[in-house]
């Protein structure tokens, strides 16, 4: 921005303008950062009792393990033309698992379009993240019973955190306590103005929702620093007039722990809270995205160091519980998941041509028979 | 049976839902004590109160997208837009979750919701308080769009806009929410939104209209019957998806079509019906297919506004036209 | 000087006020922006301002009455027409526009039934006799459309719709009701044909080009609706009683003709031929190009060019038919060629392909020449029998009449049989009566095969 031309109608010295001599302090803010877990694996002594679960944070590792093992996969499909578009999740696994594992079945889950992770943790097979990405509707249409009232993958930067809102007022003007929304975004979405009207009525109306910004440092090929002049995202919820609190988002530990005190707090009627969770996407935009062209090798070769299996992998080592052999077997197990997993979605049949027609209404509106038929008879013809 | 106008007519419909289901909540821009710009839910907050109308924040987008996670809660939240130059910033919203939600999950979220709004010019409102885009909306697949023309018809139109399983635009032509009053029972009845409504059967020429305009076509008619020429007036009612057979047949029958709208000229719900009577009733036609439209042009302000609304006498010159085709 | 003051829209799109509270009574002198009366709106309760400084002469309702939006609230004027405006008596203003109400529909259903009835063809009053009730619900009309009971019966397709006559002054309806292009209503009205009258072949029972070119009279313009009143039909096209040039194909015809008579020495023949072992739909013309084809093979004499002058003739090796086409501009010919080498459905797209270039004058003069045979089936329009004219070089012109159908006495009793009349013209200088009769005989042996 260029500097106005005029001259201000005081030169004086900002620090001794009458505005300032006269100016009070009617209200602050302060943002505060989270980390149980650092990247060389030690743990902080008042860590929540959840940290002592070796078997929790065994099941932790394996999702977020599943996951990078899966993203290699869909990779491997694009490169093979068996896969459409896909957005990764590598490195940043924690935010995903960590928010999500905090939920309760009771609960309503608003993904977002890199929400792989906390997919399925809340209950999405593989084959149906397989089924969206490789351009089949019936991916979203979600076979867990705990996902019915579920939304499904938006591909619109920040519509879902209206939607969430929305599914948190219903619960709100139904008065169903200990119910609770959780919703993801990137940090992309929060240039969005959905984002700040979402914020806005989270605080105005006592919602129970929280919100989770997946930060990891690009939307797209567009650092952070390009995005705002903020020193974080979490202090946006100070507009909203909510909680707003930053976390190591490669740190599951301090992931699940915000995350769940925030839903405790949304399902017993305390209003919203924004996460930031700080990660790093190590991997490009989608598949079809080359990170080269815009990310600093050796930003990326630091940020590498940090990602969020490494740290926990040390933890549980320490604690016996995890080594080279479990970790292989385990290994083992995943890749046949998702060896299953890619045979149901190869295997799954084309959709009928009139499915296309018959899920716009409820009802076929007679306009739309005839081209119904249509497409029915040139498959068969 | 109270004899009322069109607004307080949708005020009677959301009463009447408000009191039937305890899903159905009322959310936008002043709707609560101050009942609405045009007063469309004067009394309502009073009598259900901040629970089930909900005055928002001042944000379209918001007010939209609250009503989709609503509504896949199985709520059947009611959306006012205050006027429908202020859709913009839910396009967005409309198009990509609301008319989508049921196809993109494969029938497993369905959106029963209701967006109102105020449309249309002849009210001396300030910039972009006037326009007609309905076909921006009619274009989007997964919609309806409804649009009532008398006090009866906005009731019963609106129950069954409420009460329809999928999301549902409901258009109030608002320069005519006052100058027509009814007799409109509050009987709970809803109309059927699958077709249009031949009003006045006649045999010389098929005329369609809706909302607002539908008052100018009435007259028009009406004139020509007094000049011998029998004029059959079908209300559009649901521009999305169209009922095109009942046009069709009244277009077999009488032989020429006018269509009257107030929206531009190119690109409208006017053009999609000449294009599909020219596929389905060209061997009937005797003189080509008639529009009475509002000019490709931003509307004209408020001083100027009456010189691009259709008015009796365009519609006149046009059914004498067609009717004069040789 | 009187000034009305006329209530202004106090919202947006208000179509009326109430008067809630006058300020100022008759005979007050106001300043211009004085609050002069106090009006509630649909919307909210507003003070009126006045828009000049005056005397008031006359206040245009009292307290509780509505006002519409752009008609007088108050009138300014000087004391004279004051005191003037006393003296009359008050005067009755005129209501505005009534309110509009719905239509009660003659037989008491609501609108939206008779609407949904109309579009799912459910006839009402069927419905309410069968349920017993005179409420019919939308539920009712579903029901019954979904059970196929109390359907509107469909009127027969495409029947002629009598012009609407009477008070109507603009508008003709040339072929209303009838189905039919546009393109096909406009030949019509230059041909000036009414295609009411017109056989519709199309395949939604719409009149086509090709009707209008065989003016196929489906019923009479004018019927006759009781005795004595019988009425001539109107003419079919433009008559002006004054001698006219004629031009092209009609021109054409009038020369060649009288060079044919003058040439040739013209001989016809006759039978019928029984073609009662047709199968349905059997296409006449297909057979009649292929019995003139086979008949050629069994007779090349008449297959045959004559020249007069070097009392030469050419037995032709293929066999080209010229076909005579009735078309609005006239008699034209042209020619299939080769037609002993072409399968029926080749005949056939060969035909439509002339006649279509015939109609739409986009015949080339090649196809119009080397014909060696004629074939004219006048009996698509009328006639039997008749004098067919060889067109020289020609030897031969068979020429065949409408279907007929007589009583015929066989083996098995008295049954009805099917004839084509055929008339055969032959040049008697280039073939004997012989060849004719032999010419005839496999065309008729032909025709009545049953494939």
């Amino acid at each position: 921005m260029s500097s106005p031309k005029y001259k201000p109608a005081t030169d004086l010295p900002a620090s001794s303008s009458p505005i300032e001599a006269v100016a009070k302090t009617v209200a602050s803010f302060s943002v505060k950062y989270v980390q149980f877990l650092d990247e060389d694996g030690r743990l902080a002594e008042d860590a929540p009792p959840f940290a002592q679960d070796n078997e929790l944070l065994l099941s932790l590792f394996r999702v977020m393990k599943t996951l990078q093992l899966f993203d290699r996969k869909v990779l491997m499909l694009h490169r093979s033309g068996k896969m459409g578009t896909y957005t990764g999740t590598l490195g940043q696994e924690a935010v995903g698992a960590g928010a999500a594992s905090g939920l309760h079945d009771s609960d309503v889950f608003v993904p977002y379009y890199r929400s792989t992770t906390d997919l399925y943790v809340r209950g999405v097979k593989l084959h149906e993240i397989l089924l969206y990405w490789g351009g089949d509707e019936r991916g979203s249409d979600f076979q867990d019973p705990r996902m019915k009232n579920d939304l499904p993958i938006p591909i619109c930067i920040g519509s879902q955190l209206l939607h969430a809102a929305g599914v948190a007022t219903a619960i709100k003007l139904r008065e169903q306590t200990n119910r609770a929304v959780l919703t993801m975004v990137g940090d992309g979405g929060t240039s969005q103005g959905d984002f700040y009207e979402a914020l806005n009525v989270a605080g105005a109306w006592q919602l129970p929702l929280v919100i989770v910004i997946n930060n990891n440092q690009w939307a797209l090929s567009e650092p952070n620093r390009k995005q705002t002049a903020c020193q974080t995202l979490a202090q946006k919820a100070v507009a909203g007039g909510i909680e707003g609190v930053q976390v190591d988002g490669n740190d599951i530990v301090a992931v699940r722990a915000v995350t769940e005190a925030a839903l405790r707090k949304a399902r017993e009627g305390g209003g919203a809270t924004l996460i930031e969770a700080i990660t790093y996407r190590l991997c490009s935009h989608t598949t079809i995205d080359n990170m080269e062209r815009y990310v600093d090798a050796r930003e990326h070769q630091q940020a590498q160091k940090k990602e969020p299996l490494i740290r926990l992998r040390k933890l549980l080592q320490s604690r016996n519980v995890l080594n080279e052999s479990i970790e292989e077997r385990m290994e083992y197990e995943i890749k046949e998941e998702i060896e299953r997993e890619v045979e149901i979605f190869l295997n799954t049949p084309l959709q009928p041509p009139e499915a296309m027609f018959d899920y716009l209404y409820a009802e076929l509106p007679e306009k739309l028979q005839a081209q119904r038929e249509e497409v029915i008879k040139r498959e068969f013809k | 049976m109270p004899t009322i106008t069109l607004v307080e007519s949708v005020n009677m419909a959301l009463d009447h839902e408000l009191q039937r289901d305890p899903d159905v909540v009322l959310l936008g821009e002043d709707i609560g004590k101050s009942g609405g710009v045009f007063r469309a839910t004067d009394g309502l907050y009073g009598k259900y109160g901040e629970r089930r109308v909900l005055d928002t924040p001042l944000a379209e987008s918001l007010i939209v997208g609250l009503s989709v996670g609503m509504a896949s809660q199985a709520m059947r939240p009611v959306a006012e837009i205050q006027f429908m130059g202020f859709i913009f910033p839910a396009f967005n919203q409309i198009a990509t979750a609301v008319a989508r939600m049921r196809n993109r999950t494969r029938g497993r979220i369905t959106l029963p919701m209701v967006i109102r709004m105020p449309y249309g010019g002849g009210i001396h409102a300030p910039e972009h308080h006037s326009e007609s885009t309905e076909a921006l909306l009619a274009h989007l697949p997964g919609l309806k769009v409804v649009i009532p023309s008398d006090p009866a018809r906005a009731y019963g139109l609106l129950l069954a806009a409420i009460r329809d399983p999928d999301p549902v635009i409901f258009l109030e032509p608002k320069r005519v929410y006052r100058v027509m009053k009814q007799d409109v029972e509050d009987n709970g009845e809803a109309y059927p939104l699958e077709c249009c409504f031949v009003e006045r059967e006649g045999s010389d020429i098929t005329l369609v209209s809706w909302g607002a305009m539908m008052h100018e076509t009435r007259q028009a008619a009406a004139l020509m019957e007094a000049e011998g020429i029998s004029c059959e007036v079908i209300d559009l009612v649901t521009i999305a998806p169209l009922d095109i057979r009942t046009i069709v047949e009244s277009v077999e029958k009488t032989g020429r079509c006018v269509i009257i709208q107030e929206a531009p000229r190119s690109g409208g719900i006017a053009s999609e019906i000449a294009a599909e009577l020219a596929e389905k009733a060209i061997l009937s036609l005797l003189a080509p297919i008639g529009r009475v439209t509002g000019y490709d042009t931003v509307m004209p302000y408020a001083r100027t506004e009456h010189r691009y609304m259709p008015d009796v006498e365009r519609i006149v010159d046009e059914i004498r036209k067609t009717m004069e085709f040789q | 000087m009187t000034e009305v003051f006329d209530l202004p829209d106090l919202g947006e799109g208000l179509p009326d006020a109430e008067i809630v509270r006058w300020f100022v009574k008759v005979g007050d002198v106001v300043e211009a922006e004085q609050p002069i009366v106090e009006m509630e709106t649909a919307k909210a309760v507003v003070e009126v301002t006045s828009p000049q400084s005056g005397r008031i002469i006359k206040l245009h309702g009292q307290e509780g009455d509505v006002i519409e939006t752009g008609t007088p609230l108050v009138t300014f004027g000087n004391a004279e027409e004051f005191r003037s405006a006393q003296e009359s008596s008050p005067s009755q203003e005129e209501t505005g526009e009534t309110e509009s109400r719905v239509q009660t529909d003659k037989i008491s259903f609501s609108a939206p039934v008779v609407a949904l009835a109309r579009k799912l063809k459910v006839d009402l009053g069927k419905l309410a006799e069968i349920k017993g009730k005179q409420a019919i619900t939308l539920s009712d009309v579903r029901q019954a459309a979904e059970e196929q009971t109390a359907l509107l019966e469909t009127p027969s397709k495409a029947a002629p719709v009598e012009n609407v006559t009477g008070s109507n002054t603009i508008a003709i309806d040339f072929g209303k009701g009838v189905r039919a292009a546009p393109r096909v209503r406009s030949t019509a009205k230059q041909s000036g044909l009414d295609i009411s009258v017109l056989k519709s072949t199309g395949h939604q029972d719409n009149v086509t080009l090709k009707d209008i070119h065989n003016k196929r009279v489906h019923r009479p313009a004018t019927q006759a609706t009781g005795p004595g009143e019988y009425r001539l039909p109107q003419r079919t096209q433009e008559v002006t009683g004054k001698p006219m040039p004629i031009r092209g194909d009609r021109r054409s015809m009038a020369l060649n003709m009288a060079k044919a008579r003058d040439t040739t020495v013209n001989t016809m023949i006759t039978e019928k031929a029984d073609i009662s072992a047709w199968p349905e739909k059997t296409d006449v013309s297909v057979r009649l190009l292929r019995a003139v084809t086979a008949a050629c093979m069994v007779e090349p004499s008449l297959n045959a060019w004559f020249n007069g002058e070097k009392l030469e003739r050419t037995l032709h090796t293929v066999v080209n038919i010229g076909i005579a086409v009735d078309s609005p501009h006239g008699l034209s010919v042209p020619v299939i060629k080769g037609a002993e080498k072409l399968s029926n459905e080749e005949l056939r797209a060969e035909l439509n392909r002339l006649r279509e270039a015939v109609y739409s004058k986009t015949i080339k003069p090649q196809e119009l020449q080397d014909a060696t045979i004629t074939l004219s089936n006048f009996g698509m329009i009328a006639g039997l029998f008749a004098t067919p004219i060889v067109i020289p070089p020609q030897v031969a012109i068979v020429a065949t009449g409408r279907i007929m159908e007589e009583l015929k006495l066989t083996d098995q009793g008295i049954v009805n049989a099917r004839y084509i009349p055929v008339s055969l013209s032959f040049d008697h200088r280039g073939a004997t009566g012989g060849d004719a009769a032999r010419f005839l005989a496999a065309f008729v042996a032909d025709l009545s095969l049953p494939y």
